[in-house]
This record gives structure tokens, C-alpha cells and sequence, in this order.
């Protein structure tokens, strides 16, 4: 059973501050760089690059393509943060879910399947849903970000890691999912809907209701 | 969709695992009003955005930024350059001033400084490593100059001990003609005393002592075998005149080592084994002269050797041999 929390709450990250030699992707950050500010744009790079490359690199699994979509990513927040809306999410999610959006929609041209999830970053994503911001890299640093969530995740079952992995990294649906591991639809299910739920709890730390 | 099902299609939303049809579905549900999973799907949206944290992170290509750079150094190009060219100095300056307040044009200077930046850290992190390299090679000349200074002192060492046995063996060898033109001189005296008393004999026809041995060497048919020294007497040599015919022999030899107590010389015919030919002792002077009257069968016999061996002798020879020489 999910725990719902009330509605037109923004959520907050507590505990930790930023490091003072880190600037973290905020709306106003963002704000500026849509307004041609190149030192914001060069902190945002800083700030975002390392991570958005990962997690291109682990859904293209080559560097080449992974470099090339970043640059397609960044040229595109470049010329287009002026349109970015906070109401959307905080903008280090809305970087995060751009970037595996347009990866996944390389992976699934190049394997010649269709649907799109983001083609640009003036679409209304259904990802986008529910916006508000919440932001935990305003308070935490990379490091103990990544320590974090690192320790959530490996604390869950090994089938919910794969599941969610299968879904998040390959773009898989719990349909599709089910067909490759050869399990019933609502294994599958429950496994990504039980981890999600934990890291939800285990991860909820990272901010709080205001 | 029920409620429930709503609620566990709002986890596998933030993940992107549903189907189209339940995503529109979840979509306009969430659209229509409902609160409680709105703010849950924020919260799952929340975690899912999270999880590329929990990946091992990865170095970012250095050219991602060269090639950022010069994509906006491109769009400044497009969007930059003034339409007309600017007629005065003044107008150029005031252009340029307005170059840099272009935000494309800001930027690729903000990613140039950075790529310089980064090229300066790279350039820095390379010399030390060059550095590094040299000082490890400097290192291994100087082990190399000492093994090369430890080679030279063994190869003098060498060429010490060379010298020293080449002084040794010219000694030797020194030695060995030393007493070679000694035993000459040995032989050619006995050859004259031999001459003698060829002579004298058909003068002297009355049998006097040592008349058997003069008789002996006027004999026509007179074998010489020289004997050499072996290690146990290296100067001592002899001659051994024998007649074939009459089998009889004298041994005459010189420089031999004194005899130990209880030990005798012992004369050895070397047939197919060792025949004994008689035993001598040492005259003053360290010389021996023997005159054998039978000899083993000389027809066959190969070499003479004469060994030390216990007083009276023995049937084979079981002591160092002295001298030896082939018939």
C-alpha cells in the first residue's frame, strides 16, 4: 500500500549541505542559462555532465554515442532553457529524464521499435506529470548522493534490481520484461512495484515536506 | 483500473514500465484530480531520478566539451556577425564590445578557458609523468654504470690472474728445457764414456771386474730408451741401454728423489701387463746405475716404467711411478 502525502506539497531535501567548491542545478540556474548566461551554463555542465553521461553510457553501452547524445542534450538545454517551466520537476530530474528519454529513443531507432518518449524539450512529457520541484542535489553532495542511493539500491532483491534496471536502463515494459525473463506479468509487476516502493521510503531522506 | 491498480501503476510509471494504454490511462487519472497519487508518482518520479546515482560513475569525454565549444562557436557565427560591416574604428570597437556581450559568444570563451583549463592539467600531469620517467631512467644508468664499473674490475682481475699463470707456464716451461738440455748433456756424456770404452776394449782383452759391463756396451745391437719424469719427479730422468739379443740392459738415472725408508726403485718391462726387470737403490747424488742381466722378452715389451715399492719388491707394481718411457 502506498503512502500518499498530501497534496500541493513541495517537497524539500533535508540534513546535508552542499559542498561551498559545488553549485547545484537549481531553477534559477537554469533560468539563467536560458537567458545566454555562459558561466551558469558552464557550472550546469560541470554539475550535470559526470552523471548524464553514465547513465547515457549505461543505456547506449557505447562511449561514442553516449558523447554524441549529450551533446544533442546540452546544445538543445543551450538554445531552449529559456522554456524550461520549474512546474515541470527540479531541473537536475528534468536532465536526467531528458537524457534517458532520448537515449532510450536511440536505442529503440536503432532497434527499430517505436514509441517516443521525448523528442524535445518543449514537449509536454508524460514523464513530467506531476512537476514541483524536489531536488535533492540541493542539499546533498554528488558524493554522498551516490553513497545513498548506491546502499538503497543494492539492499534490494537482486530480481527487483533487475527488474527496475530492465525498465529505467533498456526501456523495457513490464510486458516486455516478463517476456525476456519468462515470468508472469505480475511477478514482474509486484517485483518493480515492491523496490520502487523501498528506494521511495529508503530514499525519502533526501527531501522532505515544507 | 481499479484504485489499487492505479496505485501500482503509479510506481511502474516513474520507471517508464507500463504499457501506452496504461500510461494514458494513469495519466488521465492522475489529470482528472487524484491527489494521493500525484503525490506519490512525485515521489516514486523522485527515487527513479535518483537511481542513475547508483551507477559507477563514468569519466566524461574530453572532446564532449571541444565539441560543445565549437558547436557554439558556430552559433555565434550564425547569429553573432553583425549583418554590414562596421565603417569606423569607433563602430568596429563598439561591435566587438558587442561580441562579447553575446551569450554564445561568452560561453565558447567560459568552454575555452575550461578546455584550456583542463589542456593545462593534462599538459602539468603529463610532464611529471615525463619527469618521473627520467629520474627511473637516470636511476637505472647509474645501476647500470656500477654493474658496468664491477665488470671492468673483474675483467682486470682476470686479465691479473692471466698473466700471472702466462709467467707461470714461461717458468715452467723454462724448467722443462732446463732439464731436457740437462738429460742431453747426460746422454752425450754417457755416449763418450760409451765411446771410451769402445775404444779401450780391444785394448783390454784380461777379464778385470766390470768387464760384463764393458762387454755389454761394445755390444753392436744397443737399444736406448729414454726415460722421463713423471709429476712425482718431475726433474728426474734416466736412460735405458738395452741389447735385444743377450736381454740384458743398464739403467742409468738421475735428479731421483730420495728414497723413503723401507722403499726400493723397482724397473717394470710393460708387456700385455707389467713384468718386474729388477729393483735399484739411489747412489750419491741422487743417481742410480743398474746393470740387469735379464731382461723380460724385449721383442714385446712396449714401455719401461720404474715405480717406488716396498724393500725387496713386489710381483706388480703398487707404488707412484717415477719414470716411464716408450721401447
Amino acid at each position: 500500500m502506498i503512502a500518499f502525502i498530501h497534496s500541493g506539497d513541495l517537497l524539500f531535501p533535508v540534513c546535508m549541505k552542499f559542498s561551498s567548491n559545488q553549485s547545484p542545478v537549481t531553477p534559477e540556474l537554469l533560468g539563467r542559462v536560458g537567458k545566454g548566461d555562459a558561466s551558469a551554463f558552464a557550472a550546469l555542465y560541470e554539475q550535470s555532465s559526470s552523471v548524464l553521461f553514465t547513465l547515457a553510457l549505461r543505456i547506449l553501452t557505447n562511449p561514442d554515442e553516449a558523447s554524441e547524445l549529450l551533446q544533442d542534450v546540452y546544445i538543445e538545454v543551450w538554445r531552449k532553457a529559456g522554456n524550461f517551466d520549474i512546474k515541470r520537476g527540479s531541473p537536475m530530474a528534468w536532465l536526467i529524464t531528458l537524457t534517458r528519454s532520448r537515449a532510450i529513443d536511440r536505442l529503440r531507432a536503432s532497434a527499430s521499435r517505436g514509441r517516443n518518449l521525448t523528442d524535445s524539450i518543449d514537449d509536454t512529457s508524460a514523464a513530467e506529470l506531476p512537476g514541483d520541484s524536489l531536488d535533492p542535489l540541493e542539499i546533498h553532495s554528488k558524493e554522498e548522493l551516490r553513497t545513498l542511493v548506491t546502499n538503497a539500491f543494492t539492499d534490494l532483491p537482486v530480481a527487483q534490481q533487475e527488474a527496475i534496471e530492465l525498465a529505467f536502463y533498456e526501456g523495457l515494459t513490464h510486458a516486455e520484461i516478463a517476456a525476456k525473463l519468462n515470468k508472469p506479468l505480475g511477478t514482474i509487476k509486484t517485483r518493480i512495484k515492491l523496490g520502487m516502493t523501498k528506494l521511495r521510503y529508503t530514499l525519502r531522506p533526501c527531501w522532505e515536506l515544507k | 483500473m481499479s484504485l489499487e491498480q492505479f496505485e501500482e501503476a503509479v510506481a511502474l510509471y516513474a520507471v517508464d514500465a507500463l504499457e501506452p494504454a496504461e500510461r494514458e490511462a494513469l495519466e488521465s487519472h492522475v489529470r482528472a484530480g487524484c491527489q494521493e497519487c500525484r503525490a506519490a508518482l512525485k515521489e516514486y518520479q523522485a527515487a527513479a531520478g535518483l537511481l542513475p546515482y547508483a551507477l559507477p560513475a563514468e569519466a566524461v569525454p574530453f572532446d564532449l566539451q571541444t565539441h560543445l565549444m565549437r558547436t557554439f562557436q558556430l552559433d555565434f557565427a550564425k547569429s553573432g556577425e553583425p549583418a554590414t560591416a562596421p565603417k569606423s574604428l569607433r563602430d568596429r570597437f563598439l561591435n566587438w564590445r558587442g561580441l562579447f556581450g553575446q551569450p554564445a559568444f561568452a560561453l565558447a570563451a567560459v568552454l575555452l578557458v575550461l578546455g584550456i583549463g583542463a589542456y593545462a592539467v593534462t599538459l602539468r600531469s603529463q610532464l611529471q609523468n615525463e619527469a618521473a620517467q627520467r629520474r627511473e631512467i637516470e636511476t637505472v644508468m647509474q645501476n647500470e654504470s656500477a654493474r658496468l664499473a664491477a665488470l671492468q674490475a673483474q675483467i682486470s682481475d682476470q686479465e691479473q690472474k692471466l698473466n700471472k699463470i702466462r709467467s707461470e707456464f714461461a717458468d715452467s716451461l723454462g724448467t722443462a728445457r732446463d732439464t731436457l738440455e740437462a738429460r742431453e748433456a747426460e746422454l752425450a756424456e754417457l755416449r763418450a764414456q760409451f765411446a771410451q770404452q769402445k775404444e779401450r776394449g780391444p785394448l783390454n782383452k784380461t777379464q778385470r771386474p766390470g768387464d760384463e759391463m764393458t762387454a755389454f756396451l761394445r755390444g753392436s745391437n744397443i737399444h736406448v730408451v729414454s726415460l722421463s719424469g713423471s709429476d712425482e719427479a718431475k726433474s728426474a730422468g734416466g736412460l735405458l741401454l738395452f741389447d735385444p739379443s743377450s736381454r740384458r740392459a743398464f739403467l742409468y738415472a738421475f735428479n731421483m728423489p730420495p728414497l723413503p725408508a723401507g722403499k726400493t726403485y723397482q724397473l717394470w718391462a710393460i708387456l700385455d701387463k707389467p713384468v718386474s726387470a729388477g729393483i735399484f737403490g739411489t747412489e750419491p747424488g741422487n743417481k742410480s746405475r743398474v746393470f740387469i742381466q735379464q731382461l723380460p722378452e724385449l721383442s714385446r715389451t712396449k714401455k719401461f716404467a720404474v715405480t717406488v715399492e716396498p724393500e725387496g719388491g713386489r710381483p706388480e707394481p703398487t707404488g707412484p711411478i717415477l719414470l716411464s718411457g716408450a721401447a
